[in-house]
């Protein structure tokens, strides 16, 4: 161990390191074994009936209690994904553990209040190939096709397995679950008009998901580590044996050796300064993958929507402008005009996001900092506002604190989701891409937000998401049980694997530098919601990379104030910190690498979408580009977490489903609504 | 156990005080000790103070102090046994608000106690004052959809909307 931290740290930085240690405990805790002996509190955990195979191991670390569990599958993240894949392997009668940093009931889906998106053809005839054929256009072709015809074909299935867990989806006078028209679901391959395909439970589905699949999951034996924070995964020859966590209630570090390992950490919203997502979104899975030495797809994704309220992040519905609404800059004028005189501010979400976005790099943005612009509705009669819109001036007045009949609203584009993440094939198994062939990374699968399976591609259709969970969740746990059997012998594994990940928390733990966790965190999300957001053009991609380099050197110098072991959110949040950092150099070094526009991601420098041939005209007699001339691949990122360094790759879609009679492939369009 | 001269005038003073005002009236004393003990003393219907074994303590000396008025006395150094050791650390004197009768008439009405508002308080109150109202019996009458969202319906302006918040999913 000690060889190995003086190769990391250098000889005279470790010695310092290791007596400050010693001093620090010592005259903060004695010996914390001792203390723990002499404490009449029991571990977190206790060892009885099926846990006793835990034991406590000093083969990392003799300053902090380690302790070692052996399950047949470990799942990080207790979402809608992670329930449903810690369940489904439990069902399965595989001994499961779901590590989960907050209470399963807590996870973000909870935000998820629309509904879920399946064929199920209730209101009309409907058929999954046109949810299919919807799907795949509105990845903008960069969706693998064999994933997306997996989520589309299994949704109906899904979703009435959901309703019988007890999900109390409403209903039709039939009885028949109800479905309602939403965005780009469309009949016969888009020649039918709107389909109907989105079924919810009241205003609330993701809470009712949720608590259905974590009521379910109480049925089965799953041993839960709740407020454990997944640090690293425990990888040896190329294949995962396991996740290594902090117990964030006493301090504890726990090693669970696996044979299988499920991601579903969710996604990294909390790199952006405006997000609608919690402040737990910090894409831990996407970084400990990263430090595993595997890549994350697709990172430059990112779905934005133009009207978030400054500072809360909630977002203000588009009917607001459709009723009236408008956006003003800080000369009170009304900016719309002159980037779409004709739609003024109607225009569709990404016109409005880059005008917005124009408008405060040019200086006229509102507030103090000059960072956000204005959305005035008190020039419309109070009456009609509560009649069309009820309960806006309860949210303006809860979550920006405006009286919405005297105060124009603050806001700003703001993101809700990131397409990218872990790379899946469609049964949910992580891969790795080498001299262009995919090749599985044996005991490791992800899903929900955090994979890229990828069945949304370069932009998601709503509704899909909460779909996405439950199917790829589902389709973890049906590959695990397909392919293992409960109680086979673990692999062998090092004693001395998942050290760094203790140093690193021990590093962190007492560092002493000059910047704030809360000040880097605030750098990196102006930097990236100023340079990474809607409005992308090659050089303020390129002054972002190069803040973004500077503010990831800037850790180095960071300063945490509690140096104690129980319960010491600093260290949690510094620990996610650096897992954001992943993610946000990831995410800026893709964009400026993708010279093209692409569903969410669009460039004012290059405008067009660039195929393998110019869809826009016929085929024929067109010259294919090679591969590296062309965009319509997946970009891999991976990233050196010491320098901070991001390498590229580039894997090409899948264009084939699964079975091309049941279900054909659809061939890359220009996509128009 | 006859009150010492130091007592008597700091009771007196204190009446005084009690007389010019309805409610508490409270005066420091020049002891810095602990207190040891307290008791609560009413008034009896000759005009004094007794302790529980009923030896007379103080004597009202103002006539100004109303029947149906207790003392609440602290004491430092000793049980309330062993008089010697009694002195006075500070005196209470709580008068009623009205004139006649026992101690019990003579207070006001009892203000309820300004507990926090529950959520099933007044529940009538709280669907009136819900911007979204439920439908009856939860079936939208448009669209005969049973156990929908409330309200107008979320997809009308192509993103799911709720209460002017834009819900993505």
């Amino acid at each position: 161990m000690l060889q190995h931290l003086v190769k990391k740290h250098g000889p005279v930085r470790l010695l310092e390191s290791v007596t400050e240690v010693l001093q620090h405990s010592s005259r903060h805790f004695g010996s914390l074994q001792e203390k723990m002996r002499r404490s009449s509190r029991n571990f977190h955990f206790s060892i009885y009936g099926k846990r006793d195979n835990a034991k406590v191991s000093d083969g990392i670390s003799t300053q902090y209690p380690v302790v070692d569990h052996d399950f047949d599958a470990v799942v990080v993240g207790a979402g809608g994904a992670g329930l449903r894949a810690a369940f489904g392997l439990s069902e399965a009668g595989f001994n499961t553990a779901c590590v989960t940093k907050l209470f399963p009931t807590r996870s973000h889906t909870v935000a998820a209040q629309g509904g879920i998106n399946a064929a199920l053809g209730n209101m009309e005839e409907d058929d999954w190939r046109w949810h299919f054929y919807d799907t795949v256009k509105g990845s903008d072709w960069l969706g693998d096709q064999d994933a997306i015809h997996y989520m589309t074909e299994q949704a109906p299935a899904a979703v009435v397995e959901l309703e019988n867990f007890g999900m109390p989806f409403s209903r039709t006078e039939d009885g028949k679950i109800y479905q309602r028209a939403f965005g780009g679901q469309s009949l016969k391959f888009g020649k039918g008009g709107q389909a109907h395909r989105c079924c919810c439970v009241a205003d609330r589905t993701g809470h009712s998901l949720l608590h259905t699949l974590y009521g379910r999951s109480l049925r089965y034996d799953t041993s839960y580590f709740v407020e454990y924070f997944a640090l690293d995964l425990l990888m040896e020859d190329g294949e995962c044996r396991g996740v290594i966590a902090l117990c964030m209630e006493d301090g504890s570090i726990h090693r669970f050796r696996a044979k299988n390992t499920v991601i579903a950490t969710g996604g990294y919203g909390r790199t952006y300064f405006s997000c609608t997502s919690a402040h737990t979104s910090t894409g831990d899975g996407n970084s400990m993958v990263t430090r595993a030495g595997l890549a994350c797809q697709d990172m430059e994704f990112v779905q934005f929507h133009p009207t978030g309220i400054y500072g809360a992040g909630c977002l203000i519905t588009e009917g607001c402008r459709g009723e009236g609404g408008i956006l003003i800059n800080s000369e009170g004028e009304r900016f719309m005009e002159r980037y779409a005189p004709n739609a003024k501010d109607l225009a569709s979400r990404d016109v409005v996001s880059r005008s917005m976005t124009i408008e405060i790099r040019e200086g006229r943005g509102c507030g103090p900092e000059k960072d956000h612009v204005y959305l005035q509705l008190h020039h419309l009669p109070p009456q009609q506002l509560a009649t069309r819109l009820p309960g806006i001036s309860e949210t303006a007045m809860i979550f920006a604190g405006v009286d919405v009949t005297k105060e124009p609203i603050p806001v700003l584009p703001t993101v809700h989701y990131n397409m990218g993440g872990i790379p899946t094939n469609f049964k949910g198994q992580v891969i790795s891409h080498k001299d262009g062939v995919d090749k599985v990374v044996p005991g490791l699968y992800a899903c929900g937000e955090a994979a890229s399976a990828s069945v949304h591609g370069a932009n998601r259709l709503g509704a899909n998401s909460l779909l996405d969970l439950v199917v790829f969740g589902r389709a973890c746990a049906l590959t695990i049980a397909e392919n293992f059997t409960p109680g086979e012998t673990l692999p062998p594994l090092k004693a001395d694997v998942g050290e760094e990940s203790v140093a690193n928390l021990d590093k962190l733990r007492f560092a002493n530098g000059s910047t704030r966790t809360s000040e880097i965190r605030l750098n990196m999300q102006k930097t990236m919601q100023s340079n990474a957001a809607v409005f992308r053009t090659g050089s303020i991609l390129k002054e972002g990379c190069d803040k973004m380099d500077s503010i990831y050197r800037s850790m180095d110098d960071i300063k945490t104030f509690d140096r104690g072991i129980v319960w010491n959110t600093d260290l949690v949040e510094t620990l996610e910190l650096q897992n954001l950092m992943l993610n946000a150099v990831q995410t800026i070094q893709s964009a400026l690498a993708r010279k093209e526009s692409r569903g969410a991601h669009a460039r004012e420098d290059y405008k067009e979408r660039i195929d393998e041939y110019d869809y826009s005209k016929p085929i024929q007699g067109q010259q294919k580009k090679p591969f590296d001339e062309h965009w319509r691949k997946h970009s891999l990122s991976y990233v050196d977490a010491i320098s901070g360094k991001v390498t590229l790759d580039y894997r090409p879609v899948i264009d084939n489903s699964l079975n091309e009679e049941k279900c054909a492939a659809i061939p890359p369009a220009i996509r128009s609504y | 156990m006859k009150p010492t001269g130091f007592l008597t005038t700091e009771l007196r003073e204190c009446m005084n005080v009690a007389s010019e005002y309805d409610h508490t009236a409270f005066h420091g004393a020049s002891i810095n000790d602990d207190v040891t003990g307290v008791a609560l003393l009413p008034l009896s219907s000759d005009g004094a103070f007794r302790d529980r074994f009923g030896s007379v303590l103080l004597a009202a000396r103002n006539g100004n102090v109303r029947p149906g008025s207790s003392l609440l006395f602290c004491w430092t150094g000793g049980s309330e046994q062993s008089e010697a050791k009694k002195s006075l650390f500070t005196v209470w004197a709580r008068s009623t608000g009205s004139s006649a009768g026992g101690a019990a008439k003579d207070r006001g009405p009892l203000k309820k106690a300004h507990t926090p508002r529950g959520r099933l308080d007044h529940p009538d109150e709280e669907e009136h004052r819900e911007v979204v109202q439920r439908f009856p019996d939860d079936v939208n009458p448009e669209t005969k959809e049973k156990g929908g969202p409330r309200g107008p319906e979320p997809t009308r302006y192509g993103d799911w909307e709720r209460k002017g918040r834009c819900i993505d999913f």
